[in-house]
């Protein structure tokens, strides 16, 4: 089943809803999940927004939450899951191990993602101003703008990439 | 140091950075945990103090003291005049002073550097300098956070990436944010759009020097509003891209509104040089909205006031910041006072 937001991939969350007395299948794939967030999606599909319908999308996602899952505590801190629901503050490193399946549909809100891209831990920070990286760089815009369907920003795009090409080969 | 910082002014906001017409200034900070360490929000006393402790060492071990030219302080020795002060120039953050008990933070000679130990990470370092300089200023910044890393077991999970106290700065630990003066966008209320789209793109848009979406100071603070799933070179492009796009159509709506609406504006600053001629008094909100106005006259070359000069007086006006220019703590006289500060500071000028 494709998704019914981009309808190009295949669905990996399957929601029944019943809206204005009628039965309604939503199939939405995890991209577009991790793109727009749940609200999002609901605000892509009219469908008005409320905790039920929340509570039906989280359960389908991994780590989902459950009461007794807010009064789990970590064993290091003891900070309460349902604490940190309060402050949004995690009490020690130690928590993200504890609660890991509990943060993910939240991080997947708040972030739009759950897994670290960025330098490594002992890695030094580089930044690559190379032609190459740079191309590199701009392809990946082209993508980014061609999926957000963002077609003048990636014919802009395109058109820098040609030019910096053209240029070195003028250069060399 | 600090009392010259705080009088003088830090050096980002003296000199005038390129395309400062549109972007005033770049900020860039960096969260970072120890490992096995409580956070600063839930650690007792004797774990706070673990955690200067241990920073302090490293901080002497790494040599990044003489290096960066950095004076440490305990916050304590700051009064609550200084404090508010340096919260006013965004050096400090409102968190980071609410507590003053075991805190501890690096400034460097310049007033671009501050390190903040026990805010609500146990390390926050931040950079800022003038101008749309944030590529300049995310490789400033990572030398003093590697080399930390040396001395320093930062809390790192292969999954989530560097811990943070709160799940919104987790990954990358990385903010990146630009102070934008935009006074022809929020003019045309073109602004709207803009900040709706803005979140499309990671991006949080929002008033900087007074509430809301519309304030009367026209400056506003981007930055990106997700950390974790990027990488440090993804989160810098994005705000690159969003910061260029902003300086075009903020300079394009200047071209057309003082095409079309001179008269307008030409009221606008000059009601501004009314209000600082004649005027007795004048509180925050009425002084940011003419400094807005008188940047603008500055820009396009209407008044004879250099637009550093502008920038300089957004921040002392601050009331922390007036405070100590006048040696007073009374409340009801600021207005007054300001009044006085911006007719000396502009008098032969305007």
């Amino acid at each position: 089943m494709l998704c019914d937001i981009c309808k190009k991939r295949e669905a990996t969350i399957y929601v029944t809803e019943v809206i204005n007395s009628e039965k309604k299948n939503l199939y939405i794939c995890n991209i577009c999940i991790s793109k727009l967030g749940i609200k999002g999606i609901l605000k892509e599909l009219n469908i008005p927004y409320d905790e039920n319908i929340l509570k039906k999308f989280l359960e389908m996602m991994p780590g989902m939450v459950e009461e007794e899952k807010k009064e789990k505590s970590c064993p290091v801190c003891n900070l309460k899951f349902v604490d940190f629901e309060k402050s949004g503050y995690l009490g020690c490193p130690n928590c993200y191990e504890t609660f890991k399946d509990e943060l993910k549909p939240i991080l997947l809100n708040l972030q739009g993602n759950f897994k670290h891209i960025g330098k490594k831990k002992g890695e030094k920070f580089t930044l690559d101003t190379s032609l190459e990286s740079e191309i590199k760089r701009l392809k990946r815009e082209l993508e980014y703008a061609i999926e957000e369907e963002r077609y003048e920003d990636a014919a802009k795009i395109r058109d820098k990439i040609n030019k910096l090409i053209k240029d070195d080969k003028i250069n060399n | 140091m600090i009392k010259s910082i705080i009088r003088n002014l830090p050096k980002w906001i003296n000199n005038y950075g390129i395309v400062s017409d549109v972007i005033i200034s770049s900020r860039i900070r960096i969260a970072r945990n120890i490992d096995n360490i409580k956070f600063p929000t839930s650690a007792s006393i004797d774990e706070k103090k673990l955690i200067i402790d241990k920073i302090l060492d490293a901080f002497k071990k790494s040599n990044l003291i003489s290096e960066f030219n950095l004076t440490g302080y305990n916050l304590l020795d700051l009064n609550d005049l200084e404090r508010n002060a340096l919260v006013e120039l965004h050096m400090l953050s409102p968190l980071f002073i609410k507590d003053p008990y075991y805190k501890y933070f690096f400034i460097d000679d310049d007033g671009e550097i501050s390190i903040m130990i026990n805010e609500e990470d146990h390390l926050r370092i931040q950079c800022l300098k003038e101008g749309f300089s944030i590529k300049d200023v995310i490789t400033f910044i990572y030398k003093i956070v590697d080399k930390l890393e040396d001395y320093l077991d930062f809390s790192y999970r292969n999954d989530f990436g560097y811990i943070t106290t709160c799940p919104t700065n987790l990954g990358t630990g990385l903010r990146i944010s630009i102070l934008c003066h935009l006074p022809f966008l929020n003019y045309s209320g073109k602004i709207r759009d803009i900040i709706s789209d803005s979140s499309k793109f990671s991006i949080s848009f929002k008033g900087s020097f007074g509430e809301g979406s519309n304030p009367v100071s026209s400056l506003y603070q981007i930055s990106n509003s997700t950390t974790l799933g990027k990488s440090e070179e993804d989160i810098l492009n994005t705000i690159l891209r969003f910061g260029n796009e902003i300086i075009r159509i903020e300079r394009e709506e200047r071209k057309n509104i003082m095409d079309k609406n001179r008269s307008e504006i030409l009221d606008k600053i000059g009601r501004s040089v009314g209000v600082i001629k004649y005027s007795n008094k004048i509180d925050l909100d009425e002084a940011n909205e003419i400094l807005s106005w008188l940047r603008v006259g500055a820009i396009e070359k209407l008044l004879n006031v250099p637009v550093n000069l502008i920038n300089q007086l957004i921040f002392k006006i601050r009331p922390n910041l007036m405070k100590i220019e006048f040696n007073t703590t009374i409340d009801e006289e600021i207005d007054k006072l300001r009044s006085d500060y911006l007719k000396t500071t502009l008098g032969g000028l305007i």
